[in-house]
């Protein structure tokens, strides 16, 4: 019974050692070299030269307040789909951890930097907070900025505090992110402002509020509204909408993100 | 005994000689043309008339082989340069749209893509079936004795 026992731990012993992977000198070397990857935000042309909405109100911006915290990149074997609409799965090589409020309407503001092994950093997630503290603080995307149409401007403090988690993949435009070898590289999270407002070149697109609605909360030239306040001033449409539109608003150049309400 | 001992080496040496089956019983190969037909289309079937297309080569993973647009329905002819073997990446993109292609050229391309269970797996998995071939063998002798 022993020496049966004994036969099979050592073919056992030599199956696993037979199956393990062996790693070259060179991978060993790559995984050890680390660079600099560092994490912007964008709210594209839109956010920096204002643009029109679906219902002609054309936008300028003073400032975009955007904080966010926990962003994470990872280097994944199998390309992250956010139409899956799942979370991510596996760890990330690289994390830069802390609330950071960034302003869109500089381009493309630096969230922060972190040094991260060499690789491709195929999939990013990151959290939408309401900032503890600074600028934007008990808010999580604030807008500042002058309204126009027919006239008449508007000025507006738009106070949003939906608390988000956000999953990518890889940025998708004109240049590839992401790609960290000899040199830095950085990641992209991209926010799309005629998600939330609409465009003049869509405007009978559905699902997006548009500027129109907010003007009716207009005192004394200037719209200045928290949640509370859309809630009270808005129709429960109106509102809704809105609501609903918040987590379509960040993604990847342009790539979707799959977006999970904290 | 001894024959239980027999019987155990016997099954590990048909295993081991067998082993080599495990890493092409279940491959999955595909044969390639000398291009390939990219059909763009959204989620809901709407063709993505005219989008645009940044195709990356292996050699270069940072800097563009070709832009271009897809035609009218969506569709976009690739003809990769066969000499740059690896995995080629497309990016299809249209109004805040997008999506991304692995196409893998040439050696990569024939090799086969396995599926399933790693051989490390498969060796575990039939030292468990000996080994619980063994014990029930061992457990009937005893009830025998």
């Amino acid at each position: 019974m022993k020496k049966i026992f004994s036969v099979i731990c050592i073919a056992a012993l030599m199956m696993t050692g037979c199956g393990q992977e062996v790693k070259t000198e060179t991978q060993v070397k790559e995984q050890a070299q680390e660079g600099n990857l560092t994490f912007v935000a964008s709210g594209e042309e839109a956010a920096t030269e204002g643009f029109t909405t679906k219902d002609g109100w054309d936008l300028e911006f003073d400032h975009i307040y955007l904080t966010v915290s926990d962003i994470k990149a990872y280097q994944l074997d199998t390309d992250y789909d956010a139409e899956t609409q799942e979370a991510i799965k596996g760890e990330a090589s690289a994390v830069l951890e802390g609330e950071k409020t960034v302003d869109l309407a500089q381009e493309n503001p630096e969230i922060g930097q972190v040094k991260a092994p060499y690789g491709q950093y195929n999939a990013m997630s990151w959290k939408v907070i309401k900032a503890t503290e600074g600028v934007n603080k008990g808010a999580a995307l604030t807008f500042i900025g002058k309204a126009k149409k027919d006239g008449k401007e508007v000025n507006f403090e738009i106070a949003l505090d939906k608390e988000n988690m956000y999953y990518a993949g890889e940025y998708l435009g004109d240049e590839r992110k992401g790609i960290l070898d000899e040199g830095d590289a950085d990641l992209q999270m991209t926010y799309h402002l005629d998600h939330l407002f609409g465009s003049i070149k869509r405007p009978d697109e559905e699902g997006v509020l548009g500027f129109e609605p907010l003007v009716k909360l207009e005192k004394d030239n200037m719209i200045k509204v928290d949640m509370k306040a859309l809630q009270e001033g808005l129709t429960k449409e109106e509102f809704k909408t809105l609501v609903d539109s918040i987590p379509h608003v960040g993604h990847v150049g342009e790539g979707h993100a799959y977006t999970e309400e904290i | 005994m001894k024959k239980i001992y027999q019987l155990g080496l016997i099954l590990m040496m048909m295993i081991l000689y067998t082993s080599p089956t495990f890493a092409h019983g279940v491959d999955i190969t595909y044969t390639k043309d000398s291009s390939y037909t990219i059909d763009a289309k959204y989620e809901d079937g709407m063709v993505m008339k005219n989008a645009q297309i940044i195709i990356y080569a292996p050699d270069d993973a940072k800097k563009p082989w070709k832009k271009d647009t897809c035609d009218e329905n969506g569709k976009y002819v690739f003809t990769p340069d066969s000499s740059k073997e690896g995995d080629w990446m497309v990016q299809i993109r249209q109004s805040g749209h997008g999506g991304m292609l692995h196409i893998p050229v040439g050696a990569e391309e024939s090799a086969p893509v396995q599926s399933g269970y790693s051989p490390v797996q498969k060796w575990i998995m039939a030292g468990c079936v000996v080994w619980g071939m063994i014990g029930t063998a061992l457990y009937f002798s005893r009830r025998n004795q």
